[in-house]
C-alpha cells in the first residue's frame, strides 16, 4: 500500500509528517519498535532537508510491503544528501565529545537500508526497514 | 511539552513530559538552564518522556556540560525503554549518568 503527503518543508510540519507514517505502518501491523524507530529516522532525516537543501515542498511517500516498508523523501531543493550534512555544534571544544553526525548515525542504526538520488531538479531519499526487528 | 521542577536543599528535579525533538528541545534546554542557579545537584526525570531524538541528545549533553561547569552532578532517571536504545546506539548510556 503507499501513502503520499506533501508538505511545506518546514520544522512546524514534522509532526505531521510522522502522524502518517505512523498510521501507515500500523494499518499495515509493523510492530511498534519499528514504528518508533521510522519516526526518529523519520525525524532527523526531514529536519536536515529543511534545514539544508533550501526546498520549498517535500514529499513523501510510504509503501508498505509484506516484509519491508520504504518511505521516501522527494524534495525541490539543491542537490543535498541528507547523509551528508549535520548541524555543526556551535559549543564543542576541543576537551568535548563530538556530537557533529549524531543524527546521521541514528538514521543508519535505526534503518535497514538507504539510497539518495538527484533525479531531474529533485533530490530523492529512500529509508528502508524490514518488518521483522532484529532487536525486538 | 511541559516542564516540572521541585527545588529542595541544593537538589533540583526536572521532570519534563513530552518529546524531547528538534522542536522541543531548545525550550527544554533553555528552561532547565534557567532554572539551574547554583544547584549542587540536578536529577532529570524522563519517566514522561517516550521520545528523544538527536535534538533532545543535544539538549541533554549541553544541560549535562552546564552542570558539570558548576560542579553540580546530573543524573537522568526513569529513562523508558525506547529512549533508552537511543542513548545505546549513539553512546550516551555511557556519557549521562543514569540511574
Amino acid at each position: 500500500m503507499t501513502t503520499t503527503i506533501t508538505v511545506a518543508a518546514q520544522l512546524s510540519c514534522l509532526s505531521d509528517v510522522q502522524s502518517l507514517i505512523d498510521e501507515a505502518l500500523a494499518a499495515a501491523e509493523f510492530p511498534a519498535s519499528v514504528r518508533n524507530r521510522a519516526a526518529l529516522a523519520c525525524e532527523e532525516i526531514f529536519v536536515n532537508i529543511c534545514c539544508y537543501a533550501g526546498a520549498t515542498e517535500i514529499t513523501i511517500r510510504v509503501l508498505t510491503g509484506a516484509d519491508t516498508a520504504s518511505v521516501t523523501f522527494a524534495d525541490d531543493g539543491s542537490a543535498f544528501d541528507p547523509l551528508s550534512a549535520e548541524a555543526p555544534d556551535i559549543e564543542a571544544s576541543a576537551e568535548d565529545r563530538p556530537v557533529g553526525g549524531l543524527g546521521i548515525h541514528m538514521v543508519r542504526q535505526l534503518t535497514d537500508g538507504l539510497s539518495y538520488r538527484r533525479t531531474g531538479t529533485t533530490n530523492v531519499f529512500t529509508m528502508t526497514m524490514n518488518r521483522k526487528d532484529p532487536k525486538p | 511539552m511541559t516542564i516540572q521542577h521541585t527545588q529542595q536543599e541544593g537538589r533540583l528535579t526536572v521532570k519534563p513530559e513530552g518529546r524531547l525533538d528538534t522542536l522541543t528541545a531548545p525550550e527544554f534546554e533553555k528552561e532547565v538552564k534557567a532554572l539551574l542557579g547554583d544547584a549542587a545537584s540536578v536529577e532529570i526525570d524522563l519517566s514522561g518522556v517516550d521520545y528523544v531524538s538527536s535534538a533532545g541528545l543535544r539538549a541533554l549533553l549541553s544541560l549535562h556540560k552546564a552542570c558539570a561547569a558548576q560542579k553540580a552532578d546530573m543524573e537522568v532517571l526513569n529513562v523508558a525503554p525506547a529512549v533508552m536504545d537511543v542513548f545505546s546506539m549513539t553512546g550516551f548510556d555511557k556519557v549521562l549518568h543514569l540511574a
